[in-house]
């Protein structure tokens, strides 16, 4: 069955990357351009820069006004809780879960899309760094393990990472924020404008700023990258390019090298390794069309299939050295599963606005940086970490309740905008724990004979008390700006709602306690490394692919330095 | 999530005054558009009677209506999303419609059409029928092209982001 109508050496590159999401593409580019032979294994089609087809569609150009019919739901029963991911205009971009299956010990919403470029094209794009508050956090805390990072590790890679894909933003000199290299920022609204204004001079531990976001606010640069057009269609895929994704960005500029090939329809059943050498030697592939197996060799090996995979793919490499899988002596690989918790918030309306709007829909909200924990006085007694908002203010439309009931008066009403209102929804930092975990059945396989995934993982006490907090303050800044009607609000948030999924291969000093060492390389394993947000110790507040990226780009950087000196 | 439980959580229906259970109600549909009133999933004579409603509910002033916006054939689209339960009890509240006050719906003016619809919505009810299709008529006129491009302000490409303007430089709501 394991076999290659080629021979070896057409199978063989100086690198494997396992995937082509946010990170699998960074890798790719990084190691294309220091001149390694790269293929790209990546399960789901091909889809080049500009393939999307409804990016300049209407509501009235698609089925069903842009929902789907209760027929059509019924591929997509779990990518559907997420209440906006999955249209008409966006179906394409995520999986069938009738094809792609996974088990639930208990609730775990997990959201993706198998296709060049991953989740990169259907990311919410928001941008921020993780600081020394966050990367020293566990070790400060005596919770699971250190980080063997801090900032200083990272900073560089960040500058790096965040110029070449373009983030718009503000520098506010917060501690558990860093400042960063910022394009213009998307600046504030007149209501969001009043409310910053407000918490500003009510609130001495708070600020709110613009959100940090991978958009293209000036021209030039970036390989000819277009900037916003402020339409806010960006899940549709942006035919600008003005948001970063692998596809308008990281690939393209892999292929420019001629370094790169790609197999799309190609899923990695496992890492081949040697017990002689103690190295990885390639990757067994399964091809989704022929249900074939192929062997691909490399001298390395990076994987970025996404927390979940990743782990599933380090779990399935079996061997004598590795009976429970590749790297895994820790018994740490598929463990400490985390996400953000989100979902809850509070909204309130304002007056005093009635003669302001807007033009242009930004594709961004407001960011409120995380003010608990972060120093001796903002200690909170019970719960550790803490969370940051993100939001905005709007006018209402159409949908709004009407005081017209029928009628000519009904249709000037709902011609007109609405009251404005704002809201602030917070996300909250999920602790590692051992037993939130991912386990494979191989009871249950999927169409390919691969195991499936089983998800056994549960917010605790430490999130549960950090949600009341995530409340109550958003109430408390809405009112103290003078906004009316504010209502709290809480709704379902399932791990695996943020599509967030990290943790599952953590970083740390010990291969004893963890999977991967602070290169990202398998600590036993030294020529695989894990870049991806399996690798992530502890999850911090932020939206972590920013944080992906640059350690993609350090390891790939180390990868690379270490091939020369034929360490690996 | 179960199908009730999404749409609670979206904004997208959850407009026009709609109550909770109203919406609940509600499921949009409309895989084509069917030219004939003859195909129409709840029958020419309800569809033709709800082009009536629509556009007493949303009538033609200076931009067109929810009739012309074909909004009756996108409610007939929505009812192929309802449960057998909710068909049959909307297929009565149409003809409930029809029949009126002693004048059937058809033969009054718009003015006795207005009156009478309000005459419904007045009866109140979780699932008042003048609500619903008031709901489905907002919805169905204010995604449509005309809805859309003609009622309110429609800027595909804004090409740029002004944070704070006055409303009279745009005069009506953004339609996207």
């Amino acid at each position: 069955m394991y076999f290659n109508s080629k021979g070896k050496e057409e199978v063989t590159y100086d690198a494997i990357v396992i995937g082509s999401g946010i990170s699998g593409g960074w890798a790719a580019k990084e190691l294309a351009e220091k001149g390694l032979s790269v293929l790209i294994l990546e399960r789901g089609g091909p889809v080049k820069h500009g393939d999307y087809p409804t990016a300049a569609l209407d509501t009235w150009d698609v089925p069903n006004r842009g929902r789907l019919t209760e027929e059509e739901w019924k591929d997509y029963p779990k990518q559907r809780r997420t209440g906006y991911t999955v249209s008409q205009f966006t179906k394409h971009f995520w999986v069938k879960d009738t094809e792609h299956p996974y088990h639930e010990t208990k609730p775990f919403d997990w959201i993706r899309g198998y296709h060049v470029g991953g989740r990169s094209l259907l990311w919410g794009r928001q941008s921020y760094r993780h600081s020394d508050i966050d990367f020293s956090a566990n070790a400060r805390e005596g919770v699971a393990v250190d980080w063997p990072i801090r900032y200083a590790d990272v900073a560089p890679w960040y500058d790096y990472v965040e110029e070449y894909i373009g983030v718009s933003g503000e520098n506010v000199g917060h501690p558990q924020t860093p400042d960063g290299k910022f394009m213009p920022k998307m600046p504030l609204n007149c209501v969001e404008d009043h409310m910053a204004t407000q918490i500003g001079k009510k609130f001495n531990d708070r600020l709110m700023m613009p959100g940090r976001v991978a958009h293209i606010t000036t021209p030039g640069g970036h390989n000819g990258r277009g900037t916003c057009q402020y339409r806010n269609r960006c899940i549709r895929g942006c035919p600008f390019g003005a948001y970063f994704s692998s596809n308008s960005s990281t690939i393209p500029a892999a292929e420019a090298t001629g370094n790169l090939t790609i197999r799309t329809h190609s899923i990695a059943h496992s890492i081949l390794y040697n017990d002689k050498t103690q190295k990885a030697t390639g990757v067994q592939v399964i091809d989704t069309e022929t249900k074939e197996s192929h062997e691909f060799f490399s001298k390395i090996v990076f994987v970025n299939a996404s927390a979940l995979p990743t782990a599933s793919i380090l779990l399935n490499s079996k061997s004598e050295r590795f009976p429970n899988g590749l790297g895994n002596d820790s018994g740490e690989l598929g463990h400490n599963v985390m996400d953000h918790h989100f979902h809850i918030g509070a909204r309130g309306q304002i007056d005093g606005f009635e003669d302001k709007y807007f033009k242009g829909r930004r594709p961004n909200g407001i960011f409120i940086p995380r003010f608990r924990n972060i120093s001796k006085g903002s200690k909170m007694k019970d719960f550790q970490r803490g969370y940051g908002y993100q939001g905005g203010a709007s006018r209402t439309s159409w949908y709004r309740p009407a005081e017209a009931k029928i009628g000519k008066a009904l249709k000037e009403e709902l011609i007109q905008p609405g009251a404005w209102g704002m809201g602030l929804t917070g996300f909250g930092e999920c602790l590692p724990y051992h037993d939130n975990k991912m386990v494979l059945r191989y009871d249950k396989l999927d169409k390919w004979g691969l195991p499936t995934i089983d998800l056994d993982v549960e917010w605790k006490e430490n999130e549960m008390n950090m949600r009341k907090d995530m409340k109550s303050s958003a109430a408390e800044m809405l009112e103290a700006a003078g906004f009316k009607n504010i209502n709290e609000y809480e709704d379902r948030s399932n791990p695996g709602n943020g599509i967030h999924e990290m943790g599952t291969a953590r970083m740390g000093k010990d291969s004893k306690t963890s999977v991967l060492n602070k290169w990202n390389q398998v600590h036993t394993v030294k020529n695989v490394y894990v870049t991806d947000g399996a690798c992530m110790t502890s999850a911090a507040n932020q939206n972590p692919s920013l944080t992906y990226m640059a350690l993609t780009a350090r390891a790939a950087n180390h990868a690379v330095s270490e091939l020369k000196k034929l360490n690996l | 999530m179960k199908r009730r439980e999404a749409l609670k959580t979206s904004a997208f229906l959850a407009g026009c005054g709609l109550s909770a259970g109203t919406i609940a109600a509600i499921v949009s549909g409309c895989q084509s558009e069917p030219s004939l009133y003859p195909d129409a999933h709840l029958g020419e004579d309800h569809v033709r009677l709800l082009g009536e409603i629509v556009e007493t509910i949303i009538p033609t002033t200076d931009t067109p209506g929810a009739k012309a916006a074909e909004v009756h054939l996108f409610i007939d689209q929505v009812s192929t999303q309802f449960t057998e339960d909710e068909l049959v009890a909307f297929k009565a509240a149409l003809d409930e419609i029809d029949k009126g006050n002693g004048k059937k719906f058809a033969k009054m003016s718009s003015e006795e059409r207005e009156e009478y619809l309000l005459s419904i919505e007045a009866k109140g009810g979780d699932k008042n029928p003048y609500n619903m299709l008031r709901g489905l008529t907002c919805q169905g006129y204010f995604t449509s092209e005309i809805g859309a491009t003609k009622a309110l302000a429609y800027d595909p490409i804004p090409g740029e982001y002004k944070p704070c303007i006055e409303l009279s430089e745009v005069g009506k709501a953004w339609a996207l």
